[in-house]
């Protein structure tokens, strides 16, 4: 089927990078769990590391507009986040898996996905075909038309990551995606995001380091709400050459990368 | 747009809040008529039954995960507000149309009133509090109604019960406006409190 492209499809990109964000600060309740953050991310995979309470979800939820920034600036795909009218066509190009998601229990995989690429925006009739798409890239063909409720945890998973990809998204945040996926699955998935990464900016959030030395082009490693390192991922296998705990040269590099910060820090 | 609107109304719950909401109705007409003669219900009953059909499309007001709805591109606000209303309509529809099956449930006058008021309260409810807890306020309020069924006397007792004055009394309708205009700006800016990423889940 020949589907029209739209003006916007094909207009010029205006900006740099798809997230910049320059002295971030986000609240999670009243604790500012993003504190005076600087990061541009460009086209590529993009791994988002840090310790539990790092405030990873809460940069993510900024990044997805949940919440609107409480300091400093952050531009999506060219728009100032805190310019809430604004922010209708970016939403439209955004893509995003909460850590944990809620759905109708009693959706299947197709009418989620659907519903989900009728919010973003999506005309009604490239719907019903991108939605199959999505599904087929997270290979759920064969789970398509039944009930989320009868989905185990890692399929479940994979119909949150077929909605976040439904709309084809120049920008792509993905919560933990990985969580539940067994072995054979993340292989896939990081092949997945390998390739969305080819022509959208695509951030995935993780506990798993290998992970991200397998799939990322880029490394984002923060703790207590700052920056602390940004770099390829060889650089966490270098840097594993110097110590850190781990049993992995990456895994000791990002030990040794948050060793480094927070001695720095004291 | 039109193939979305069942999933919409499906995603939250709408089916089922109309069963309970006809559900309520039809069991207080059958009690009403299996113990008395008088096809006109009592002001107080009706009231109460007024609140009973309109808290089970509380929950219809908020969707399964509030984090995704809110990256939404569609500009949620003119939609909020046609939900609200037609939740209003049907509960007022669903009162007068108890008549065709031979339970007067009062003048449309003070059904539309109380449906509205209390769609309202149910709004502003949702906008404060969350989807959730949007009940309490308007039925609680309905029951203090149901047994205080003293019309009339000084202005803030009329505006205290609001749902049994007479339909034409004009505080009555006054308030039972204010309540949902109130809503109706209420929810069309904000569904409730702002939820945390680890509640997130717990919303369904």
């Amino acid at each position: 089927m020949v589907r029209a492209i739209g003006a916007q499809e094909i207009a010029p990109t205006r900006h740099a990078w798809a997230i910049e964000a320059t002295a971030l600060k986000v609240k999670a309740g009243r604790h500012l769990a993003v504190d005076g953050l600087d990061l541009a991310l460009g086209t590529g995979v993009h791994g988002l590391l840090g310790p539990n309470g790092a405030g990873k979800s809460t940069l993510m939820r900024a990044l997805a507009t949940v919440v609107r920034p409480n300091g400093g600036t952050l531009r999506l795909l060219g728009t100032d986040a805190a310019r809430t009218r604004e922010l209708r066509r970016t939403r439209g190009r955004l893509g995003y898996l909460p850590q944990q998601f809620g759905y109708y229990p009693r959706f299947t995989v197709r009418d989620y996905v659907e519903y989900m690429a009728w919010l973003r925006e999506m005309p009604a009739s490239a719907v019903p075909a991108a939605a199959q798409r999505a599904i087929e890239r997270v290979r759920l063909a064969d789970r398509a038309d039944k009930r989320l409720k009868s989905l185990s945890g890692g399929m479940l998973r994979r119909a949150g990551i077929a909605q976040a990809i439904v709309n084809e998204p120049d920008l792509l945040l993905l919560d933990e995606p990985t969580v539940g996926l067994d072995p054979e699955q993340r292989v896939e998935f990081r092949e997945l995001i390998r390739e969305l990464g080819t022509e959208a900016c695509v951030l995935v959030s993780t506990h798993l380091v290998e992970d991200v030395v397998a799939a990322c082009s880029d490394v984002v490693l923060m703790d207590l709400g700052k920056l602390v390192h940004q770099g390829v991922p060889a650089d966490l296998v270098r840097l594993g050459e110097n110590g850190g705990v781990g049993d992995s040269p990456a895994e000791r590099g990002y030990s040794y990368l948050l060793a480094q910060h927070r001695g720095g820090a004291r | 747009m039109s193939r979305f609107v069942p999933l919409y109304l499906r995603s939250r719950r709408v089916p089922a809040a109309v069963a309970a909401s006809a559900g309520a109705i039809a069991a207080v007409a059958a009690a009403w008529a299996g113990m008395t003669k008088d096809a006109q219900v009592n002001t107080g009953l009706t009231v109460l039954t007024a609140a009973l059909a309109a808290v089970p499309f509380a929950p219809t007001l908020a969707g399964n995960d509030a984090a995704l709805e809110k990256t939404a591109a569609l500009p949620w606000p003119p939609r909020r507000v046609l939900h609200l209303v037609a939740c209003g309509v049907l509960v007022a529809g669903l009162l007068i149309a108890a008549r065709l099956v031979g339970t007067d449930f009062g003048p449309e006058k003070a059904l539309v009133r109380n449906a509205a008021g209390l769609i309202g309260l149910i709004g502003l409810g949702t906008a404060l509090a969350g989807a959730r807890h949007a009940w309490q306020v308007p039925l609680a309020w309905a029951a203090v109604q149901c047994l205080l069924q003293v019309p009339g006397g000084p202005g803030w007792r009329q505006v205290a019960l609001w749902m049994i004055q007479p339909p034409e009394n004009r505080i009555g309708a006054i308030t039972a406006g204010a309540f949902l205009a109130a809503g109706v700006i209420g929810y069309a800016l904000r569904v409730g409190p702002p939820v945390s990423a680890a509640e997130a889940s717990l919303e369904q």
